[in-house]
């Protein structure tokens, strides 16, 4: 009788040690988000976006004197989808591809004083290096973007008549990566409007 | 090994073996607990807690040590009147006093020195009687028996113990001894001749007492004139209880106490069909050790650590072992439950260290 409670004693201790040791235990991973900051301009990749005229699309700050740089997740459903644009439109056409909200990092360009220049759009993109957007990854397969659009942070939903720029990275499982996690936008500048506008879409959907 | 030790029985029948089933419903069973004494005071004390399964124990005493030889009623005055009658040349008187076959019955009571005696001191009186006849029977029936000259002989006539040395010696006779227990020792006259029955002896013509004794059986014997070749067959009886508890006490003094023949002699001594022999000894680091018999045979062996061990879960292992004991169903073993708990908690841990994802948090920031 004493061994046989001796073994139960024992049994107990092993499985509450397992237990402990695995309720426990929890992953940490850390994905660095490369925007791709040009050196000269200071803009990230998807920010060099001209209109038709070739002027940049971020020039329209100028006008608006509203600008916000906003990061979040887009969820992508029904699997891991190939990352080029064409793939990815088509993919979101046939699944649910939709926001996660709330938006976890916005940063507001400060131009309440001063001549309406790029210098606060971009101040507000620099403020980006070394932030974390958050802490905990959403689970599933997402994609991180990056838009720049003439609306305040307050605005919640993006419009893309107004977005200025945009970058995503590929559809990953955040929490299955560690490192490097590019954002970039496919596309030349002169004919990437198209692109940032689905890229900054609701649903990564092409809006008519 | 254990000569002296205090010793203590507790007594019962078997309700597995064929007897009646006791009051609780389980077997019951004799326990003696044999050893250290201070030892057995203790395990006597645990077998008298609840035994926690259906058997019931019974307390008996063993007999003490072998009683002295009582003296034969008569016999020393008879043999002192006797010698003095011979001293004052009344041998009339000594022979009227040692007539008969008084020697022979003494010699069938093994006390070979008073049937020495009682033969010596008629010798003298047939020599100083002048019964010729007379004392050559009885010289040579001294010596064909194989008596000693008993130790009061100093007042005798050399010519007696003369008259013994010269007795002619008789013919031999083969005796062919049996009984219905092989094995038995065959004592002619009181000594032991190396003859285990069934065997042959070679024996000098004229009265022997034929004896024959073994373990569980009662001792026997016969008064025989031997003047041919013959056969004696003995039937042996079974050994009374007390009869059995001297043959069991002198094994024991011998050493022998958990033999098969000790342990059914002490079964018959203290009455019991079914017995337990515990036995503590302080030698052997407390180890406790069991043996069941029933019926004279060894049915279960067993030991256990004094210091851990309860005697009574002793006794049921061997009652269990022996099967006289129903074993308990599966679900009432101590270990059941608590074997089915730890198994369930391992399968449990193992399901859950299969199954389980650990919770990954991944932190996303910019590079500087």
């Amino acid at each position: 009788m004493r061994l046989a409670w001796r073994r139960l004693r024992l049994a107990l201790a092993l499985a509450l040690t397992m237990s402990a040791a695995t309720l426990g235990c929890r992953e940490h991973h850390a994905v660095r988000l490369s925007a791709g900051f040009d050196r000269d301009s200071g803009l990230p990749d998807g920010y060099q976006c001209e209109d038709s005229s070739g002027k940049l699309l971020l020039e329209r700050v100028k006008q608006s004197r509203i600008f916000s740089v906003r990061v979040d997740f887009m969820r992508v459903s029904g699997g891991v989808p190939v990352c080029r644009e064409a793939d990815l439109h088509t993919w979101c056409e046939d699944h649910l591809c939709e926001r996660v909200t709330p938006t976890p990092l916005c940063f507001d360009a400060d131009y309440s004083t001063g001549e309406p220049t790029l210098g606060p759009a971009v101040a507000a993109l620099a403020r980006l290096r070394d932030e974390v957007v958050i802490s905990d990854a959403p689970d599933g397969v997402v994609m991180v973007r990056l838009i720049g659009t003439l609306q305040p942070c307050a605005e919640d939903v993006v419009n893309p008549d107004l977005v200025v720029g945009c970058s995503r990275s590929c559809p990953v499982r955040l929490d299955e990566i560690s490192g490097a996690l590019l954002l970039t936008l496919g596309g030349f500048p002169r004919d990437c409007e198209r692109n940032i506008k689905v890229c900054a879409s609701q649903n990564f959907r092409e809006q008519n | 090994m254990l000569a002296g030790a205090p010793m203590l029985a507790l007594t019962a029948s078997c309700a597995g073996s064929g007897s009646a089933p006791s009051r609780s419903g389980g077997p019951t069973v004799t326990v003696v607990v044999a050893g250290d004494a201070a030892l057995a005071r203790q395990v006597r004390g645990r077998l008298g807690q609840p035994l926690g399964f259906k058997a019931q124990l019974r307390l008996a005493s063993l007999p003490d040590r072998e009683a002295p030889a009582v003296p034969v009623a008569g016999l020393d005055r008879d043999l002192a009147a006797a010698r003095q009658a011979y001293v004052d040349a009344d041998v009339t008187r000594c022979l009227e006093l040692l007539a008969g076959d008084r020697h022979l019955t003494l010699l069938a009571q093994a006390r070979a020195a008073e049937a020495a005696r009682v033969l010596f001191w008629r010798l003298a009186c047939d020599v100083a009687a002048g019964d010729d006849l007379a004392a050559s029977a009885d010289a040579g029936n001294f010596a064909a028996m194989g008596l000693s000259v008993p130790p009061d002989a100093d007042v005798i006539s050399p010519e007696v113990e003369a008259r013994i040395a010269a007795a002619a010696p008789r013919q031999q006779h083969t005796l062919t001894i049996a009984s219905s227990s092989t094995g038995a020792r065959v004592l002619v006259d009181g000594r032991w001749r190396g003859c285990v029955t069934p065997c042959k002896l070679d024996v000098a013509a004229g009265d022997h007492v034929i004896a024959v004794e073994a373990d569980g059986f009662m001792p026997a014997s016969r008064i025989l004139r031997v003047d041919t070749a013959s056969t004696v067959e003995f039937d042996l009886a079974p050994a009374s209880p007390t009869v059995a508890a001297q043959q069991w006490l002198r094994r024991h003094g011998a050493g022998d106490l958990e033999g098969t023949t000790a342990l059914n002699l002490l079964a018959i001594a203290v009455r019991a069909r079914t017995m337990v022999l515990l036995v503590v000894d302080r030698r052997e680091r407390g180890r406790l050790r069991g043996v069941l018999t029933s019926d004279g045979l060894v049915l279960a062996r067993g030991e256990a650590s004094w210091g851990s061990a309860q005697p009574r879960d002793l006794v049921r292992d061997l009652l269990l072992r022996a099967q006289l004991l129903a074993p308990p169903p599966l679900y009432k073993r101590a270990g059941f439950w608590v074997g089915l708990g730890a198994a369930a908690a391992v399968a449990a841990g193992i399901t859950a260290a299969l199954l389980f994802e650990p919770e990954v948090e991944t932190t996303v920031r910019f590079e500087k």
